[in-house]
């Protein structure tokens, strides 16, 4: 299988992208507007779209609020989850 | 005791692990029409079906991908990668996929894959066919490592291996496959 398609977004948050024009990208068909075209002429109604893009980005935000909000680890816990069952014995002190 | 060989042993854990659980199965190359190089896999796809003794295509990143997907989705595959030495073709799927996935998931993904290879050096196989790469790999975290030496061990520890909720690389040396050793009769 071979997909065609375009990265809008440079390589990381930040990327100054000085391997491209700003313009670039503008050239470029956009496949989640494409898809929402489709879905429209498909007879979904525009009211079903914008509900369901705005129930995904509440829940966007939510996830960066999470993120956000949360503590750092315990370094206590680097080990949980290398295995299904606890890693115990290791010869080092954890700070 | 009853004594059988390495082989043997390690064919009756994967038919009795099969037959105790509908999820394992058995994929790699060479394994259903020719019954392994080393006659490990023999009788297997007669009792299993070819849907779950899998002859595959020759690419291990493909094989390690492909059965690191099928475990994710709630299987417990057996890929048996033909010579040790071959694993290396696969380290991205092996380390930055497979044995690092339930730690990076914070425990939410699980990878019962059962890797099993032979390793080691018997009469003039080459460098490319005989290397123990054990020690590379005990450096990894997230794969646990094992060999057995025994007939016996070689049967235990497969059916501990297919049954561990972790990534297990089972490697077994390939000079061992025709020993004979007591090994216990009976399933547990």
């Amino acid at each position: 299988m071979e997909a065609r398609t375009y990265r809008f977004k440079g390589h990381y948050v930040g990327d100054p992208e000085l391997y491209r024009s700003r313009d670039e990208a503008k050239g470029f068909p956009d496949p989640l507007a494409l898809y929402r075209e489709r879905l429209l002429a498909l007879g979904v109604p525009e009211a079903t779209l914008k509900s369901l893009e705005e129930s995904e980005e509440k829940l966007l935000d939510q996830a960066v609020e999470l993120a956000e909000t949360s503590p750092w680890p315990d370094p206590a816990q680097a080990l949980e989850d290398l295995f299904a069952e606890p890693v115990r014995d290791y010869p080092w002190e954890v700070a | 005791m009853r004594e059988i060989t390495f082989a043997e042993a390690t064919r009756e854990a994967m038919e009795e692990e099969m037959a105790r659980d509908p999820r394992v199965f058995l994929m790699g190359e060479d394994i259903a029409k020719q019954g392994g190089i080393f006659g490990q896999f023999k009788g297997l796809p007669e009792r299993f079906g070819l849907e779950r003794v899998r002859d595959t295509p020759i690419s291990e990143p493909t094989l390690v991908g492909a059965a690191l997907g099928a475990a994710l989705v709630g299987t417990r595959p057996v890929l048996d990668i033909h010579f040790a030495d071959f694993l290396l073709l696969a380290m991205d799927e092996l380390v930055n996929q497979t044995a690092s996935l339930r730690y990076m998931s914070g425990g939410r993904l699980r990878v019962p894959v059962v890797i099993r290879a032979p390793d080691g050096a018997l009469r003039s196989a080459g460098a490319h066919h005989s290397k123990s790469l054990e020690a590379l790999f005990l450096h990894l975290p997230g794969f646990k490592v094992v060999a057995p030496a025994t007939p016996k061990d070689a049967k235990g520890l497969l059916k501990s291996a297919i049954r561990s909720e972790d990534p297990v690389l089972y490697l077994e040396h390939k000079a061992l496959y025709t020993w004979k050793g007591p090994v216990p009769e009976g399933r547990s």
